[in-house]
């Protein structure tokens, strides 16, 4: 017990005595993680829209007011034929008017939806149509409305995908300095074990004529790396959430729907395991190399 | 205790610095190795803590197979041997106490062993008064003493010195080879590497002289 104490002591020493590359590791590492977290909050946004896009990518086939019920499943069937339709669900006017009441008001607000169901204006029996393509939605919308019975078909226009593709942009170019930093931070934890290995390498020596196992002269340079790695991964934690912070409050105000995400602790877990990583990695591949033990 | 049979070592240039060596040295003895600059006797010495691996032959220290032992086991037979060197090799930057303490640290001795142990080791060496000193603080022969104490932290069955008191002026150096002598009185197996021809030929031990690798002569009580 005493001995794990002083070996974590040694490595704090080794951070003492070498403190310009420390913070440099922390810096490098703190940077890729920071980008990893970006990397993270733009996937899983990109996610959530995308699935959010799934449903809106839905039409709603509005039929002519009060159309009478064997004439609606007639219209039924003919969507079902339609090409490029791949699921046809009725949904009732009273189902389409609770939905909006759900949806869209409240206790003190609902009393204003009184009587919808008595006019055609808000809402009147529908089928909700998936299409098997997400692309070939505004063919589809023509060949329903041609229809007879069919009122109107109502489709949100392409802006979901094209918030995907800036997202999948995005992940890439993320992707790409992730993978940059990542090398860069090996590189340069790497040489910081490597000079503090030189700056102890008498120790070192004297250690090993004396008995010293391979471990003994090992864990102080791999406490450094956790050191290291867990300082990057606290501050860069620090970091990303404020960024997201910053960022969610930015997109709120343009009224932009955004899927409010709990990824703080995840980060902060995620950032531990591979800053630590990344970081105990580096080390040791630096101390195999140099060390001839 | 130690014993070396048919013994070959070429190093990567060609040398060939150990050349078919046989000895047997027993539990208590005290041996000189001597011979000219060159002949081999650090080699000998490093092929004993393995610092560097015979090519051929077998060498048996405190019942390791030295030669054909894995990597791994070396750290243990090294903790059987103590060593000292010509140029001292203590940390500038640690005490005198610090410097043994952390010999005994090094094999896993607990914190209250260290307490108790360092100071006997001080007081052997006659440096009880230096604890709290820097090695530059001292002068040759004191820090030679030190890295004495620092062989013997951990209870060796050997000692090996190589050139012990290459550094040192004469009355230093009889001051080491007393310790030596108290060590080996106690039991431990002393082997010096040394050119110090005077000190050889009043101390009357064992001669093992070596020459081109060889050894040329093993003498119960030799001179130089
Ligand atoms: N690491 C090495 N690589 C190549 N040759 C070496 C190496 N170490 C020693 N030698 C050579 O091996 C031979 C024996 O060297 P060694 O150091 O054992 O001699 P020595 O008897 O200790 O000499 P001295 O009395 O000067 O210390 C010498 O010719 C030396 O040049
Ligand atoms: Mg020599």
């Amino acid at each position: 017990m005493g001995r794990l104490f002083y070996l974590i002591g040694q490595g704090f020493e080794n951070v003492l005595k070498n403190k310009l590359m420390f913070i440099a590791s922390v810096f490098i590492i703190t940077t890729t993680l920071i980008m990893l977290g970006i990397f993270t909050i733009v996937g899983e946004n990109a996610n959530a829209l995308v699935e959010q896009m799934k449903s809106e990518q839905r039409m709603q086939v509005w039929l002519d007011g009060d159309l009478a019920s064997d004439k609606t499943k007639e219209v039924g069937e003919k969507l079902k034929k339609v090409q490029g339709v791949d699921e046809v669900v009725f949904r009732s006017k009273k189902e389409t008017i609770d939905n909006m009441r759900e949806l869209y008001f409240d206790e003190s607000t609902i009393a204003l939806t009184d009587g919808w169901e008595d006019t055609n204006i808000y809402a009147t029996d529908s089928y909700i149509v998936t299409p098997h393509d997400l692309t070939m939605g505004k063919k589809l919308q023509e060949d329903i409305e041609k229809i007879d019975g069919v009122n109107r078909v109502a489709f949100q226009e392409e802006t979901f995908t094209k918030i995907s593709k800036i997202a999948d942009i995005i992940k890439v170019v993320v992707l790409i300095i992730l993978i940059f930093l990542i090398g860069l931070s090996f590189l340069v934890i790497s040489n910081t074990i490597k000079l503090g290995l030189h700056a102890r390498r008498k120790e070192i020596n004297i250690m090993k004529y004396i008995g010293a196992t391979d471990n003994f002269v090992k864990t102080p340079f791999v406490i450094e790396a956790i050191i290291v790695g867990l300082i990057g991964a606290l501050v860069s934690w620090l970091v990303t959430i404020a960024l997201y912070d910053i960022f969610k409050s930015v997109v709120m105000s343009n009224q932009i729907l955004f899927e409010p995400l709990t990824l703080d602790r995840q980060i902060l877990t995620m950032n531990v395991i591979i800053g630590t990583i990344i970081s105990c990695f580096a080390c040791l591949s630096s101390i195999n190399k140099y060390l001839k033990v | 205790m130690i014993e070396f049979v048919d013994v070959h070592k070429t190093y990567e240039g060609g040398v060939e610095a150990v050349n078919g060596v046989n000895f047997y040295i027993d539990k208590g003895e005290f041996v000189f190795l001597t011979g000219p600059s060159g002949s081999g006797k650090s080699t000998l010495l490093k092929l004993m803590i393995r610092e560097e691996k015979a090519d051929s032959g077998q060498i048996i220290l405190n019942n390791y197979k030295v030669v054909t032992m894995k990597d791994k086991h070396i750290p243990y037979l090294r903790r059987s041997i103590g060593i000292v060197f010509q140029d001292f090799r203590l940390l500038p930057d640690k005490t005198v106490y610090e410097n043994v303490a952390f010999a005994m640290r090094v094999v896993r001795s607990s914190a209250r062993q260290i307490r108790r142990q360092v100071p006997i080791l001080l007081s052997l060496v006659g440096l009880s008064a230096r604890a709290h000193n820097y090695p530059n603080e001292l002068s040759g022969g004191e820090q030679q003493r030190v890295a004495m104490a620092r062989a013997l932290a951990n209870n060796p069955l050997v000692l090996i010195a190589d050139e012990p008191t290459g550094n040192l002026d004469p009355e230093n150096a009889w001051e080491i080879m007393r310790i030596l002598n108290e060590i080996n009185m106690r039991g431990t197996t002393v082997v010096v590497a040394t050119h110090a021809e005077d000190i050889v030929n009043k101390m009357q031990k064992r001669v093992i002289e070596i020459d081109k690798g060889r050894i040329i002569r093993d003498q119960k009580h030799g001179s130089y």
